[in-house]
Protein backbone atom coordinates (compact mmCIF):
# COMPACT_ATOMS: atom_id res chain seq x y z
CA UNK A 1 0.00 0.00 0.00
CA UNK A 2 1.07 3.59 -0.72
CA UNK A 3 0.26 6.26 1.92
CA UNK A 4 -0.09 9.83 0.99
CA UNK A 5 -1.89 12.57 3.04
CA UNK A 6 -3.88 15.40 0.75
CA UNK A 7 -2.69 18.66 -0.73
CA UNK A 8 -3.47 19.77 -3.44
CA UNK A 9 -0.62 18.77 -5.38
CA UNK A 10 -0.57 15.11 -4.35
CA UNK A 11 -2.22 14.20 -7.72
CA UNK A 12 0.85 13.43 -9.93
CA UNK A 13 2.39 11.14 -7.14
CA UNK A 14 -0.45 8.99 -7.06
CA UNK A 15 -0.79 8.80 -11.14
CA UNK A 16 2.37 7.70 -10.88
CA UNK A 17 2.14 5.04 -8.04
CA UNK A 18 -0.87 3.45 -9.28
CA UNK A 19 0.79 3.21 -13.02
CA UNK A 20 4.39 1.68 -11.22
CA UNK A 21 2.78 -0.65 -8.29
CA UNK A 22 -0.56 -1.59 -10.14
CA UNK A 23 -1.27 -3.75 -7.48
CA UNK A 24 -0.89 -1.65 -4.78
CA UNK A 25 -3.46 0.15 -2.80
CA UNK A 26 -3.27 3.96 -3.20
CA UNK A 27 -4.26 5.21 0.23
CA UNK A 28 -4.98 8.87 0.66
CA UNK A 29 -5.71 10.17 4.31
CA UNK A 30 -7.57 13.52 4.82
CA UNK A 31 -9.11 13.56 1.39
CA UNK A 32 -12.00 16.28 1.03
CA UNK A 33 -15.47 15.12 1.45
CA UNK A 34 -17.10 17.20 -1.17
CA UNK A 35 -18.38 14.90 -3.94
CA UNK A 36 -17.26 17.85 -6.37
CA UNK A 37 -13.43 17.22 -5.34
CA UNK A 38 -13.90 13.43 -5.57
CA UNK A 39 -15.07 13.57 -8.87
CA UNK A 40 -12.24 15.75 -10.16
CA UNK A 41 -9.56 13.99 -8.84
CA UNK A 42 -10.86 10.85 -10.08
CA UNK A 43 -11.31 12.28 -13.02
CA UNK A 44 -7.54 12.60 -14.02
CA UNK A 45 -7.62 8.31 -13.46
CA UNK A 46 -9.96 7.24 -15.23
CA UNK A 47 -13.94 7.90 -17.02
CA UNK A 48 -16.13 7.28 -14.65
CA UNK A 49 -19.24 4.91 -14.05
CA UNK A 50 -22.45 6.70 -14.53
CA UNK A 51 -25.01 3.94 -13.28
CA UNK A 52 -28.70 4.52 -12.60
CA UNK A 53 -28.18 3.20 -8.96
CA UNK A 54 -26.09 6.03 -8.19
CA UNK A 55 -26.78 9.29 -6.36
CA UNK A 56 -28.55 11.33 -9.16
CA UNK A 57 -27.63 8.54 -11.74
CA UNK A 58 -24.26 10.08 -11.45
CA UNK A 59 -20.72 8.50 -10.94
CA UNK A 60 -21.30 8.09 -6.87
CA UNK A 61 -22.35 5.48 -5.33
CA UNK A 62 -23.10 5.51 -1.49
CA UNK A 63 -21.99 2.11 0.15
CA UNK A 64 -24.06 2.14 3.10
CA UNK A 65 -26.85 0.27 4.90
CA UNK A 66 -30.09 0.95 2.31
CA UNK A 67 -33.50 -1.09 2.48
CA UNK A 68 -36.12 -1.57 -0.38
CA UNK A 69 -39.52 -2.74 1.65
CA UNK A 70 -37.79 -4.58 4.38
CA UNK A 71 -35.39 -5.87 2.21
CA UNK A 72 -31.79 -4.32 1.53
CA UNK A 73 -31.66 -3.08 -1.64
CA UNK A 74 -28.81 -4.90 -2.36
CA UNK A 75 -25.99 -6.90 -0.74
CA UNK A 76 -23.46 -3.54 -1.22
CA UNK A 77 -26.89 -2.03 1.03
CA UNK A 78 -26.05 -4.67 3.53
CA UNK A 79 -24.50 -5.01 6.82
CA UNK A 80 -23.32 -8.65 5.51
CA UNK A 81 -19.45 -9.77 5.21
CA UNK A 82 -19.15 -9.50 1.85
CA UNK A 83 -16.69 -11.88 0.40
CA UNK A 84 -13.86 -10.86 -1.48
CA UNK A 85 -15.19 -10.41 -5.34
CA UNK A 86 -14.94 -8.29 -8.23
CA UNK A 87 -16.83 -5.24 -8.61
CA UNK A 88 -18.87 -5.75 -11.92
CA UNK A 89 -18.33 -9.02 -12.85
CA UNK A 90 -21.39 -9.21 -15.04
CA UNK A 91 -20.55 -6.17 -17.22
CA UNK A 92 -18.75 -6.74 -20.50
CA UNK A 93 -16.09 -4.84 -19.68
CA UNK A 94 -15.04 -4.37 -16.45
CA UNK A 95 -13.74 -0.68 -14.69
CA UNK A 96 -10.13 -1.13 -13.81
CA UNK A 97 -10.32 1.20 -10.83
CA UNK A 98 -12.25 1.63 -7.91
CA UNK A 99 -11.97 4.51 -5.41
CA UNK A 100 -13.95 4.39 -1.85
CA UNK A 101 -14.12 7.22 0.13
CA UNK A 102 -14.76 6.64 3.70
CA UNK A 103 -17.22 8.83 5.33
CA UNK A 104 -18.14 7.14 8.40
CA UNK A 105 -16.57 4.41 9.48
CA UNK A 106 -18.08 1.70 11.83
CA UNK A 107 -16.71 1.89 14.80
CA UNK A 108 -17.23 -1.74 15.18
CA UNK A 109 -16.63 -4.14 11.92
CA UNK A 110 -16.60 -3.21 8.69
CA UNK A 111 -13.13 -3.36 7.81
CA UNK A 112 -11.82 -3.59 3.85
CA UNK A 113 -10.61 -6.81 2.81
CA UNK A 114 -8.23 -7.27 -0.06
CA UNK A 115 -6.57 -10.49 -1.78
CA UNK A 116 -3.76 -9.80 -4.47
CA UNK A 117 -3.99 -11.64 -7.77
CA UNK A 118 -0.17 -12.47 -7.64
CA UNK A 119 -0.24 -14.36 -4.19
CA UNK A 120 -3.38 -16.03 -5.57
CA UNK A 121 -1.32 -17.06 -8.84
CA UNK A 122 1.79 -18.09 -6.50
CA UNK A 123 -0.67 -19.61 -4.06
CA UNK A 124 -3.05 -21.57 -6.56
CA UNK A 125 -2.39 -25.62 -7.10
CA UNK A 126 -1.52 -25.85 -11.15
CA UNK A 127 -5.24 -28.09 -11.48
CA UNK A 128 -7.04 -25.28 -9.72
CA UNK A 129 -5.13 -22.83 -11.97
CA UNK A 130 -5.58 -24.62 -14.58
CA UNK A 131 -9.76 -24.62 -13.97
CA UNK A 132 -9.97 -21.00 -13.31
CA UNK A 133 -8.23 -20.28 -16.40
CA UNK A 134 -9.84 -22.05 -18.93
CA UNK A 135 -13.74 -22.69 -17.06
CA UNK A 136 -16.06 -19.83 -18.86
CA UNK A 137 -17.95 -18.88 -15.38
CA UNK A 138 -21.72 -17.31 -16.01
CA UNK A 139 -21.77 -14.06 -14.18
CA UNK A 140 -25.31 -13.27 -15.00
CA UNK A 141 -25.83 -13.26 -18.76
CA UNK A 142 -21.73 -12.52 -19.32
CA UNK A 143 -19.56 -15.70 -19.53
CA UNK A 144 -15.47 -15.54 -18.89
CA UNK A 145 -12.83 -17.22 -16.83
CA UNK A 146 -12.31 -16.17 -13.20
CA UNK A 147 -8.47 -15.43 -14.06
CA UNK A 148 -7.41 -14.85 -17.57
CA UNK A 149 -4.53 -14.25 -19.48
CA UNK A 150 -3.76 -12.03 -21.69
CA UNK A 151 -0.64 -11.22 -23.62
CA UNK A 152 1.24 -11.86 -20.53
CA UNK A 153 -0.63 -10.22 -17.78
CA UNK A 154 -2.95 -11.91 -15.37
CA UNK A 155 -6.60 -10.64 -14.24
CA UNK A 156 -9.04 -11.57 -12.40
CA UNK A 157 -12.84 -11.79 -12.36
CA UNK A 158 -14.72 -13.00 -9.68
CA UNK A 159 -17.83 -12.48 -7.97
CA UNK A 160 -19.09 -15.84 -6.05
CA UNK A 161 -22.61 -13.92 -4.55
CA UNK A 162 -23.48 -13.09 -8.64
CA UNK A 163 -22.06 -16.34 -9.69
CA UNK A 164 -24.16 -18.36 -6.60
CA UNK A 165 -27.62 -16.36 -6.60
CA UNK A 166 -27.73 -16.07 -11.28
CA UNK A 167 -27.28 -19.19 -11.87
CA UNK A 168 -27.64 -22.60 -10.78
CA UNK A 169 -24.30 -24.49 -9.65
CA UNK A 170 -23.46 -28.13 -9.76
CA UNK A 171 -22.27 -29.36 -6.33
CA UNK A 172 -18.56 -30.12 -8.14
CA UNK A 173 -18.43 -26.16 -9.51
CA UNK A 174 -19.50 -25.42 -5.65
CA UNK A 175 -16.82 -27.44 -4.49
CA UNK A 176 -14.25 -25.75 -6.66
CA UNK A 177 -15.39 -22.31 -5.60
CA UNK A 178 -14.72 -23.72 -2.48
CA UNK A 179 -11.30 -23.83 -2.44
CA UNK A 180 -10.49 -21.27 -4.25
CA UNK A 181 -12.30 -19.02 -1.65
CA UNK A 182 -10.36 -20.91 1.20
CA UNK A 183 -7.30 -19.70 -0.31
CA UNK A 184 -8.54 -16.38 -0.59
CA UNK A 185 -9.25 -16.10 2.94
CA UNK A 186 -5.67 -16.87 3.57
CA UNK A 187 -4.84 -14.70 1.60
CA UNK A 188 -6.81 -11.99 2.91
CA UNK A 189 -5.32 -8.42 4.33
CA UNK A 190 -7.26 -6.72 6.37
CA UNK A 191 -7.79 -2.60 6.17
CA UNK A 192 -9.71 -0.52 8.50
CA UNK A 193 -10.93 3.28 7.24
CA UNK A 194 -10.80 6.09 8.69
CA UNK A 195 -13.32 8.75 7.83
CA UNK A 196 -11.69 10.90 4.99
CA UNK A 197 -9.42 7.96 3.67
CA UNK A 198 -9.75 7.14 0.24
CA UNK A 199 -8.19 4.22 -1.36
CA UNK A 200 -8.00 3.57 -5.24
CA UNK A 201 -7.08 0.28 -6.34
CA UNK A 202 -7.49 -2.21 -9.44
CA UNK A 203 -10.35 -3.67 -9.91
CA UNK A 204 -9.16 -6.19 -12.10
CA UNK A 205 -5.83 -7.28 -9.91
CA UNK A 206 -7.19 -7.07 -6.78
CA UNK A 207 -10.53 -8.42 -5.03
CA UNK A 208 -11.96 -6.83 -2.34
CA UNK A 209 -14.80 -6.81 0.22
CA UNK A 210 -15.51 -6.53 3.84
CA UNK A 211 -16.34 -7.95 7.44
CA UNK A 212 -19.97 -7.53 8.90
CA UNK A 213 -20.76 -4.67 10.88
CA UNK A 214 -23.88 -3.55 13.05
CA UNK A 215 -26.67 -2.62 11.33
CA UNK A 216 -27.23 0.17 13.05
CA UNK A 217 -23.44 1.15 12.65
CA UNK A 218 -24.10 4.41 9.83
CA UNK A 219 -21.48 3.15 8.37
CA UNK A 220 -21.06 5.10 4.90
CA UNK A 221 -18.32 4.86 1.75
CA UNK A 222 -18.67 6.43 -1.34
CA UNK A 223 -17.87 4.45 -4.08
CA UNK A 224 -16.90 5.26 -8.14
CA UNK A 225 -15.72 2.77 -10.51
CA UNK A 226 -13.55 4.17 -13.18
CA UNK A 227 -12.53 2.59 -16.86
CA UNK A 228 -8.64 3.11 -17.77
CA UNK A 229 -8.18 6.41 -19.85
CA UNK A 230 -5.54 3.88 -21.63
CA UNK B 1 -60.82 -2.68 -10.99
CA UNK B 2 -60.34 -5.91 -12.94
CA UNK B 3 -56.67 -5.73 -14.74
CA UNK B 4 -55.71 -8.18 -17.38
CA UNK B 5 -51.72 -9.17 -17.05
CA UNK B 6 -49.53 -10.51 -19.96
CA UNK B 7 -46.59 -11.54 -17.61
CA UNK B 8 -43.41 -12.39 -19.09
CA UNK B 9 -39.78 -12.98 -18.05
CA UNK B 10 -38.27 -14.62 -14.99
CA UNK B 11 -41.68 -16.78 -14.20
CA UNK B 12 -41.92 -17.25 -17.91
CA UNK B 13 -44.90 -16.06 -19.65
CA UNK B 14 -48.66 -15.82 -18.83
CA UNK B 15 -52.18 -14.15 -18.34
CA UNK B 16 -53.99 -13.51 -15.49
CA UNK B 17 -56.59 -11.56 -14.21
CA UNK B 18 -56.66 -9.68 -11.02
CA UNK B 19 -59.15 -7.66 -8.92
CA UNK B 20 -57.92 -4.72 -7.17
CA UNK B 21 -59.35 -1.97 -5.14
CA UNK B 22 -59.32 1.36 -6.88
CA UNK B 23 -57.54 3.09 -4.45
CA UNK B 24 -54.60 -0.19 -5.22
CA UNK B 25 -51.13 0.97 -5.27
CA UNK B 26 -48.37 -0.55 -7.45
CA UNK B 27 -47.30 -2.90 -4.49
CA UNK B 28 -50.42 -4.01 -4.06
CA UNK B 29 -50.66 -5.05 -7.90
CA UNK B 30 -47.41 -6.57 -7.55
CA UNK B 31 -48.44 -8.53 -4.18
CA UNK B 32 -51.39 -9.73 -5.88
CA UNK B 33 -49.80 -10.90 -9.15
CA UNK B 34 -47.39 -13.31 -6.75
CA UNK B 35 -50.43 -14.43 -4.88
CA UNK B 36 -52.22 -15.52 -8.62
CA UNK B 37 -48.88 -17.23 -9.74
CA UNK B 38 -47.84 -18.15 -6.36
CA UNK B 39 -44.61 -17.32 -6.23
CA UNK B 40 -42.79 -15.49 -3.63
CA UNK B 41 -41.79 -12.08 -4.07
CA UNK B 42 -38.65 -12.16 -3.77
CA UNK B 43 -35.62 -14.45 -3.90
CA UNK B 44 -32.45 -15.36 -2.29
CA UNK B 45 -28.66 -14.38 -3.39
CA UNK B 46 -26.10 -15.92 -1.14
CA UNK B 47 -22.64 -16.79 -1.71
CA UNK B 48 -19.14 -16.98 0.14
CA UNK B 49 -17.56 -20.27 1.75
CA UNK B 50 -18.49 -21.02 5.16
CA UNK B 51 -17.53 -19.38 7.82
CA UNK B 52 -18.48 -16.26 5.50
CA UNK B 53 -21.24 -17.21 3.52
CA UNK B 54 -24.07 -15.30 3.91
CA UNK B 55 -27.61 -14.76 2.87
CA UNK B 56 -30.51 -12.43 2.11
CA UNK B 57 -33.83 -11.64 0.39
CA UNK B 58 -34.14 -9.15 -2.46
CA UNK B 59 -37.17 -8.19 -4.78
CA UNK B 60 -37.75 -8.66 -8.63
CA UNK B 61 -37.55 -5.95 -10.95
CA UNK B 62 -40.84 -4.75 -12.46
CA UNK B 63 -42.00 -2.98 -15.66
CA UNK B 64 -45.24 -1.95 -16.31
CA UNK B 65 -45.72 -1.51 -20.48
CA UNK B 66 -42.24 -1.35 -20.65
CA UNK B 67 -41.73 1.59 -18.03
CA UNK B 68 -39.50 0.75 -15.04
CA UNK B 69 -41.33 0.62 -11.99
CA UNK B 70 -39.15 2.40 -9.32
CA UNK B 71 -42.44 3.53 -7.03
CA UNK B 72 -44.47 1.26 -5.69
CA UNK B 73 -46.80 3.15 -3.18
CA UNK B 74 -48.49 4.77 -5.81
CA UNK B 75 -51.46 4.60 -7.16
CA UNK B 76 -52.34 1.91 -10.42
CA UNK B 77 -55.07 4.74 -10.98
CA UNK B 78 -51.98 7.29 -11.71
CA UNK B 79 -50.43 4.90 -13.75
CA UNK B 80 -53.32 5.86 -16.17
CA UNK B 81 -53.74 1.80 -17.03
CA UNK B 82 -56.13 1.94 -19.99
CA UNK B 83 -58.81 -1.04 -18.41
CA UNK B 84 -59.61 -2.29 -21.89
CA UNK B 85 -55.86 -3.35 -22.57
CA UNK B 86 -53.71 -5.88 -21.36
CA UNK B 87 -51.35 -4.58 -18.93
CA UNK B 88 -47.93 -5.49 -19.78
CA UNK B 89 -45.76 -6.81 -16.86
CA UNK B 90 -41.76 -7.88 -17.63
CA UNK B 91 -39.77 -9.40 -14.26
CA UNK B 92 -36.55 -9.61 -14.21
CA UNK B 93 -33.90 -10.69 -11.12
CA UNK B 94 -32.13 -7.29 -11.23
CA UNK B 95 -28.94 -7.13 -10.54
CA UNK B 96 -28.71 -6.97 -6.29
CA UNK B 97 -24.95 -7.60 -5.40
CA UNK B 98 -22.31 -4.98 -5.66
Amino acid sequence: MTKYIYHKEILPSVLESLQRFPEEIALIEGFPSQDYVLNDFLSHIGNAVHEHLNEDSGSIFKVQVHHKEAHFSSYANSNLFFPVHTDCSNYKEIPEYVALLCVTPSIEGGESLFVKLSELIQELPKPLLAILTQKHWAFGNVYRPVISLIQGKYSICYNRITMESYTDLTQDELHILNEFDDLCRKLTFTLSLKANDLIIFRNDLLLHGRTDFPLHAHRVLKRVRLYSKN
Amino acid sequence: MILNIAYKGYFGTGEIQITLLEDATVKDLLTQFHIAIEESETYTIQGGAPPHRRAMQVTYDYFINTKSVRKKDITVASLQLDATNTVQLLIEKGPRVD
